[in-house]
């Protein structure tokens, strides 16, 4: 589908532009952190412990009298980061094992659409859990565990797309005219499965500020020294039973805000290119 | 019909045993010492020995598995190595806390949902299906333990009308409505993502049947639009959304970590994390056996629903 032709159609759908505007705006506060928080999101000022949202503080301030504000901001880096790297990486996976089932078939198709299905069935958040909670916390670990858990999805429209279009006139051609196996998956075939990679991806997006969030809001994700949201919202918690709702109430908007606007986007993605 | 159950729970075997032999993997390639991590500096490195010994964790990983196995086989799990008792109990125990709130949690979301997504399909282009399906996005993007730590604020603590915490009132339970009291805020926590798929697909999987020929045929009999709408097409509807709760159960019982933890529930959710705290390998190798359990059991209760919704299956015909 040509371009002019998707934006004509992705525009229809007011909530994915909305939600195109909501996502890149908080892009633009994960971008311009330094400008807008020039404060140290890390600063503690045990003067100003759980001071209310007011001039100063626009968002409050924490339990260590860090300003709620420069650690969403900073924390924004952080969660969006993880976030786009373990769905990177997630995806990375999917296309590879889909694509090489749906190309090969036989009998890699059958053990890879099992492994699929097995991991579809379990509750891979129990596994995360526990996972996480073994291996002391950091970054990489993170994403990893998020990327390895979440390649279904992509992995099972891509096999779908490749058992069919395998089939087609323009694979026999390239297979007959002696193109090697890789250059027809990678350079013949996946191109024409971009617009089920791009759906999956966003959609996968939001899955993956959700978990990295969980994770880091059970103390099990993000290092609790550095500022995300997740980890934000695990030092509000205290703060709630003591009426300080803001140390928990503005990380958890910014979550909110994002997977929504991710999800809108990814829907309005998903009607403009296949209906 | 029996003989179909039958051989999904053949089918099951093989892979309950992938899972354990991958999980226990997993668990001993990790780093840490559980009689570190339970007895600290009040032991001795010779204690310590001895307490490792004592547990099996000196012979090579691929004969504890063995071990591990033969002993599962027989029906012995072993021992929790934080107090001792058989891990059976610790778990069983546990189960009917998380059963009372992911059932109660998935009865609010299968009702709500199936009702809300219906709505959705039947008045497609009106403002309604536009709310609903707009309702259904938030709801998947709502994360939990937020909205949760928002009902504590409301509720708890400016209100004052519920519990924050626990699963009955600390001096004992003051019966049903001090249980319906506890429960209210972290079942309707624990149903709202799957109320949100739930939402979303009955809206797809209605508006695909309401297309199909019959419905046109039903509608041009002059069948009042209701009869058409839950005669006809809900009930071809619910297939593809049976599967979907057959994958609701595993996601359900994800939330319940979270929900559990910020609830103070004494589920099975809060004892894996615990577990996986403390290096409890036999209880949590216990836990994955039940998840495993678990997960088959919702499938196979999908697949009997499957029967009893379309006699194609329960006769054997077609697939």
């Amino acid at each position: 589908m040509n371009t002019q032709r998707f934006w004509f159609r992705f525009r229809k759908n007011r909530l994915a532009v909305v939600g195109i505007f909501v996502l890149l705006a908080i892009i633009a506060l994960a971008v311009a952190a330094p400008i807008l928080a020039p404060r140290d999101p890390a600063r503690i000022d045990l003067d100003q412990r759980e001071q209310s949202p007011s001039g100063a503080h626009w968002f409050g301030t924490d339990r260590l009298g860090r300003d709620v504000f420069a650690r969403i901001v900073w924390g924004a880096q952080v969660s969006l980061g993880v976030s786009l790297l373990a769905v990177s990486l997630g995806s990375g996976i999917g296309i590879l094992l889909g694509a090489l089932a749906g190309y090969a078939g036989g009998a890699l198709d059958a053990l890879i659409a099992r492994a699929i299905d097995l991991m579809l069935a379990l509750p891979t958040f129990f596994l995360l859990v526990a996972i996480q909670a073994l291996f002391p916390p950091n970054l990489i670990n993170v994403i990893v565990i998020i990327g390895i858990t979440s390649w279904m999805a992509i992995a099972r429209i891509v096999r779908g797309q490749f058992l069919l279009l395998k089939q087609r006139d323009f694979v026999t051609a390239a297979r007959a005219s002696g193109v090697q196996p890789t250059r027809i998956i990678f350079r013949h075939i996946l191109p024409n499965v971009s617009s089920q990679i791009i759906v999956f991806f966003t959609l996968g997006l939001a899955d993956a500020v959700l978990v990295e969030s969980a994770l880091s809001f059970l103390g099990l994700g993000v290092p609790p020294y550095q500022a995300s949201w997740g980890n934000m919202l695990n030092d509000g918690q205290i703060g709630i039973l003591s009426g300080a709702w803001w140390v928990a109430f503005f990380p958890g908007l910014l979550i909110l805000l994002t997977a929504l606007s991710i999800n809108l986007v990814g829907d309005g993605l998903q009607e403009s290119l296949f209906k | 019909m029996l003989r179909y159950i039958l051989g999904r729970l053949l089918q099951a075997i093989p892979l309950l045993f992938v899972v354990t032999l991958t999980a226990f993997a997993i668990l001993h390639l990790a780093p840490g010492d559980p009689a570190a991590l339970l007895y600290g500096t009040d032991i001795t490195a010779d204690q310590r020995a001895q307490i490792r010994a004592a547990w099996g964790l000196d012979d090579p990983i691929p004969v504890q598995y063995v071990k591990w196995l033969g002993n599962f086989l027989r029906g012995d799990l072993g021992r929790s190595f934080s107090d001792g008792r058989p891990v059976l109990q610790v778990i069983v125990e546990r189960i009917p806390a998380t059963l009372q709130l992911t059932l109660t949690g998935l009865l609010i979301a299968i009702v709500l949902g199936l009702s809300i997504g219906t709505l959705a399909a039947l008045r497609a282009n009106s403002f309604i299906g536009y709310i609903s399906t707009l309702l259904s996005t938030f709801f998947y993007s709502l994360p939990n333990f937020w909205l949760a730590l928002l009902l504590i604020l409301i509720f708890s603590v400016w209100l004052q009308i519920l519990p924050s915490a626990g699963i009955e009132s600390p001096r004992g339970s003051t019966g049903i409505a001090d249980r319906l009291a506890h429960l209210a805020m972290p079942a309707f926590v624990i149903s709202l993502r799957e109320m949100g798929r739930l939402i979303r697909f009955t809206r797809a999987s209605l508006l695909d049947v309401l297309n199909q020929d019959y419905i046109r045929t039903a509608r041009s009999k002059g069948l009042r639009e209701r009869q058409v709408a839950l005669r006809h097409a809900f009930r071809n509807a619910l297939i593809p959304i049976i599967t979907l709760l057959g994958l609701s159960l595993p996601q359900i019982a994800s939330s319940s970590i979270v929900v559990e933890t910020v609830f103070a529930w004494p589920g099975i959710g809060r004892l894996i994390i615990e577990s996986a705290f403390q290096r409890n390998y036999p209880v949590l190798m216990g836990e994955i056996v039940m998840i495993g359990l678990l997960v088959i059991a919702g499938n196979l209760i999908a697949d009997i629903c499957y029967a009893f919704v379309d006699p194609r299956i329960r006769y054997g015909d077609s697939l």
